[in-house]
């Protein structure tokens, strides 16, 4: 079993607590000094831990440390340290550094000596070249300095993106053949759905903030596929939050891919309808959960699997205190996957364009209409949870600043600072549209200049401006 | 996440060669032998042997897949037929390019690798499994392979393209109504709120570790009885129950006599909330009751409840409550092949209510069979049953020419109409020694003017097939306990009679007479024996006295 996150997240922000310091100490004190011993036998502890006698990466990419391919979240009083860290190594043209196992064997004189060398690597023009060189000649073979890339190769974040956009593409036809092969021969297999959910966990695994990024994809003519698909992504996203094993993770996925199978028998002229939707055909609508249940009794799925999924079309539409629809008798309780589909999939359909209603929320109002309701419709603590993953202004909302500028929310680098996002800003490319701009994170703006920081006016729905934000999240990927 | 690494030289080429070869071995003893033969501990020796020097010296062994060939670093390492079963194709056709094997694996993942691998040598008929679900699943963290993405090609039917829509909001307040929510505009979202506090952290890993512990079983039948009470398609219904009726049998076949009765249970009040203006349902409902009332679904309790504990023989009585009469055709043979008494007493009842509801199957199971233990639980059961029904059921069989079964029938019979010892009576002659008993007990049971009637005529015209003394005796007895005043002239008359009669014959009515007169035990019976104790002729003298006798013990 994997380490839950919140742990490996400690270590990583304690890792790179551990080297900032260690630098420090070593440039202040002598090599035979308590403190000295004390920093380097406390990184050589942290990075033994982390490793798990395997090799050991940590890298920069893009303004952000990624410890074994996983981005590093932290935590507010953590910040000053990284930000320092963030600067060390592009000072010494380093993206990273590449631990080989086994670590455990590595002495601690040879740490402090692997500081030195680190700190006055600066003495050189080129000091990813003279580390490599003098790493070899004290015989320190247990490190690789990662040297920084002037362009960046497609890097393992770039096939992330790949991958993720192949995923997404995937899944939607994945849910539409199954919707397809469910209504036409009256069973589908889940093979395939399976291994895409499967991708979809390690994804969200490996970089949560790309998913968040790709459920901002609105397709108003396959709206039950992309709807189907994001909601498995908010779900996965929020469950990867909340700790769930991976085996729980895949159940989830498929729960949310298959969640609105049920709406495949739903007229399409009731779907697309323009305006308000009549009594007979909100009945219509609402049939959709025990129509989906009969749908996931027709796929071929092993029984655990069945029972987990049910749980997605029947619940979804059911309110923590059970009001909503359908009507329970025998249900006493919605489930933890109900309640985490039916946070995913309001948020989702609250955020879209729907025929029925004239206006698209922007998913900061969409956030707040939900948090009016917690504790009724939702169980609170984990809309909080939720809320606290999307951040104020979630992944993909547009924002209007102070200064006249307009910039898109591109991730939350600060785990405990949740409302001064990271934006793209958005620069006007002369043709209607809008070009990638400087990235500049409000959070660290705010610590640096305090009040003559850029200050956030409103959220505005990409869809206004006619903006597709997956495309920006996914712009260096054929 | 390695670096990358030189070319190979020939001494690693060959080091890897030899480590696969000993894993292929492996992975063949693993197939053929039980892990802890001597030959497959030998094999894995040897192969961690071998792996433990490559990875030492190299520090990962990948090999890439080809439809039947195993690459190293791009040279061919071991070649083998393209067919199902072989290492290379087994991976292969799961999408698997390349397998690595890191510094640090354990004996335990070496094991869970082939015994994935072995499991998944042919496609396995479950459609939803696969070799690389079951790797994935199993989390190997020194194993890294890679797989082929099931891509489908249809990116160009992805739309990414932005849609603009007009701002303002609906003055319709049911604009929200499928997400059920009102439009509040202000609701702030404060920092704090944002923050999740150690004990909401707490209690959220308590949640997830509830989840992740708890039977999902209880929330799916829940949904799907929920979704019967709502249901108004009879396809999706039906699609329930099917699904219910399979959940059935299997939890029955697995001794889940729990879940089995909380299925009938919950279907048996949506039955009873079946809607008039849906008559399928309470059809479709009547269905599924029948349907899990036959073989299929009950003969896994055969085997089941030899070993059932007293609770659950509870359990598996009230689901047999709630079975349709029809399930009398199944449980009839499994009785006979239950050994346990309380079991059959269990199985028994069961069949009895069932066919106080309907006596249909009960009849037509009888009917149908020839085997005599059968028909005699049958008949037991039929004795138990109100109506007109069973009883002409149970007369048809004091006919049977099986004893035990005109003994069950008679019980029966005799059990709902004491008079119907009129039509029994003749069973008085029976040489069988139980239904012979089974009359004179009923006959002497009570005081009983019918019984009394039969017996002084059965006794006075003479004409019985049995003639030995035991009976004369018994009938006698059975005389003094039904009998009244009304017997005493007969039983006088026998006392005293002398004449014509054989010695043997007389001495037995004689003696018969007396021991009724005692035991009928009153004045005038006593009376009687005292006026033949002081009798002319020693053997009347001598018969009374004895019975006298024995009266005064």
């Amino acid at each position: 079993m994997p380490k839950r996150k919140t742990e490996s997240e400690h270590l990583g922000g304690r890792c790179i607590r551990a080297l900032h310091h260690l630098l420090n100490t070593v440039q202040i004190h002598q090599d035979n000094n308590q403190l000295v011993k004390e920093s380097s036998a406390a990184f050589h502890r942290v990075v033994s831990l982390m490793s798990e006698g395997e090799d050991l990466k940590i890298q920069i990419w893009r303004g952000r440390f990624y410890i074994q391919g996983e981005k590093l979240l932290y935590r507010k009083e953590t910040f000053p340290i990284i930000n320092e860290m963030l600067e060390y190594f592009p000072q010494r043209g380093l993206e990273g550094f590449h631990f080989l196992s086994p670590f455990t064997d590595v002495a601690p004189d040879d740490l402090t000596t692997f500081a030195h060398l680190l700190n006055d690597s600066l003495i050189d023009e080129n000091p990813p070249e003279w580390l490599e060189k003098t790493l070899k000649e004290k015989g320190l073979s247990w490190v690789n300095a990662l040297k920084e890339q002037k362009k960046e190769p497609p890097s393992l974040v770039l096939k992330r993106k790949e991958r993720a956009k192949q995923a997404y593409i995937d899944a939607v036809v994945t849910v539409k053949e199954v919707a397809d092969k469910v209504s036409h021969q009256g069973a589908a297999g889940v093979r395939k759905a399976r291994r895409l959910a499967q991708t979809m966990v390690d994804l969200v695994r490996e970089d949560d903030t790309l998913l968040l990024g790709l459920t901002t994809i609105r397709d108003y003519d396959d709206y039950t596929y992309t709807h189907s698909v994001n909601v498995a992504l908010l779900c996965l996203c929020l469950g990867k939050r909340l700790g769930l094993s991976h085996i729980f993770l895949e159940q989830l996925a498929i729960s949310g891919l298959f969640h609105d199978l049920g709406k495949v028998e739903v007229s399409k002229d009731i779907l697309m309808k323009p305006g308000t939707l009549s009594g007979e055909e909100w009945e219509e609508m609402r049939k959709h959960p025990l129509t989906g249940v009969r749908r996931i009794l027709w796929l071929h799925a092993s029984r655990t699997l069945k029972m987990r999924t049910i749980l997605g079309p029947f619940e979804h539409h059911l309110n923590a205190d059970l009001s909503g629809y359908p009507e329970t008798h025998f249900v006493q309780q919605v489930s933890l996957f109900g309640q985490i589909l039916h946070i995913a999939d309001t948020y989702d359909a609250l955020t879209s364009e729907r025929g029925y209603r004239p206006r698209t929320f922007t998913p900061d109002e969409a956030l707040r209409m939900m948090w009016a309701e917690a504790g009724k419709k939702f169980d609170a603590l984990l809309l909080k949870s939720f809320i606290n993953m999307m951040g104020l202004y979630p992944i993909g909302t547009i924002l209007e600043l102070d200064s006249g500028e307009m910039g898109l929310v591109v991730d939350y680098p600060d785990e405990s600072e949740r409302t001064r996002p990271l934006i793209m800003l958005l620069a006007d490319d002369g043709k209607g549209g809008y070009t990638r701009g400087e990235t500049v994170d409000l959070a660290a703006e705010e610590l640096k200049k305090g009040t003559t920081a850029r200050e956030i006016l409103r959220g505005i729905h990409p869809s206004s401006l006619g903006i597709q934000p997956s495309l920006f999240f996914l712009e260096d990927v054929n | 996440m390695k670096a990358v690494k030189p070319e190979p030289t020939r001494e690693e080429i060959e080091a890897a060669k030899k480590a696969v070869a000993e894993l292929l071995f492996l992975r063949k003893t693993f197939s053929l032998y039980p892990e802890d033969h001597s030959i497959c501990v030998n094999a894995f020796d040897q192969f961690q042997r071998q792996i433990g020097k490559f990875l030492q010296t190299y520090r990962s062994l990948r090999f890439e897949l080809q439809k039947n060939r195993l690459l190293f670093h791009g040279e061919v390492i071991h070649i083998e037929e393209f067919e199902e079963g072989t290492f290379s194709y087994t991976l292969f056709r799961d999408g698997i390019r390349w397998v690595e094997l890191n510094e640090g694996i354990s004996s335990a993942e070496i094991k869970e690798f082939l015994r994935i691998l072995n499991a998944y040598e042919t496609l396995p008929e479950e459609p939803e499994g696969d070799l690389v679900t079951a790797f994935w699943e199993a989390e190997l963290p020194h194993i890294n392979y890679d797989v082929a993405d099931m891509s489908w090609g249809a990116e160009s039917e992805m739309n990414f393209t932005p849609s603009h829509n007009s701002e303002g909001v609906s003055s319709n307040p049911s604009f929200l109504e499928e997400e059920g929510l009102d439009i509040v505009t202000d609701v702030t979202i404060s920092r704090e709120l944002l923050e999740i506090s150690p004990e909401e952290e707490k209690k959220l890993q308590e949640l997830v570790r509830i989840e992740e512990k708890r039977d999902p079983t209880s929330d799916y039948l829940n949904a799907l009885f929920d979704s019967l009470l709502e249901d108004t398609s009879k396809e999706n219904f039906e699609s329930v129950l099917d699904t219910l009726e399979e959940e059935l049998r299997e939890f029955l076949a697995v001794r889940n006599f729990d879940r089995a009765l909380g299925i009938l249970e919950s279907l048996k009040y949506i039955l009873e909330q079946s809607p008039l203006d849906l008559p399928w349902t309470t059809e479709a409902l009547e269905d599924f009751f029948l349907a899990v009332s036959n073989p299929q679904s009950l003969i896994p309790l055969q085997s089941a409840w030899t070993e059932a504990t007293p609770d659950e023989m509870e359990k598996i009585r009230d689901i047999l409550l709630l079975l349709r009469p029809e399930a009398i055709h199944t449980l009839g043979p499994i009785l006979l092949q239950t050994p346990s008494l309380r079991m059959q007493q269990t199985l028994t009842d069961a069949m009895t209510k069932m066919a106080s509801k309907d006596i249909r199957p009960l009849e037509s199971l009888l009917e149908g069979t020839s085997e005599e233990e059968l028909i005699q639980r049958i008949v037991q059961i039929l004795g138990n049953l109100e109506g007109r029904r069973p009883i002409k059921l149970l007369k048809k069989m004091a006919g049977h020419h099986s004893v035990k079964v005109r003994l069950e029938a008679s019980k029966g019979l005799l059990k709902r109409d004491p008079e119907g010892i009129k039509k029994l009576f003749h069973l008085i002659d029976e040489d069988n020694e139980s239904l012979h008993s089974l009359i004179l007990d009923h006959l002497a049971a009570a005081r009983n003017s019918v019984a009394e009637e039969l017996l002084i005529d059965y006794l006075e015209k003479g004409n019985h097939r049995r003639t030995d003394d035991n009976h004369i005796l018994a009938c006698y007895r059975a005389l003094g306990k039904c009998g009244s005043l009304r017997s005493l002239p007969f039983l006088r008359r026998v006392l005293f009679r002398q004449g014509w009669m054989p010695r043997f014959w007389k001495a037995a009515r004689r003696r018969g007479a007396a021991i009724a007169l005692s035991t009928m035990g009153t004045d005038e019976a006593r009376q009687v024996l005292e006026d033949a104790s002081r009798s002319f002729y020693p053997s009347v003298r001598r018969e009374a006295k004895r019975a006298m006798e024995k009266q005064g013990n």
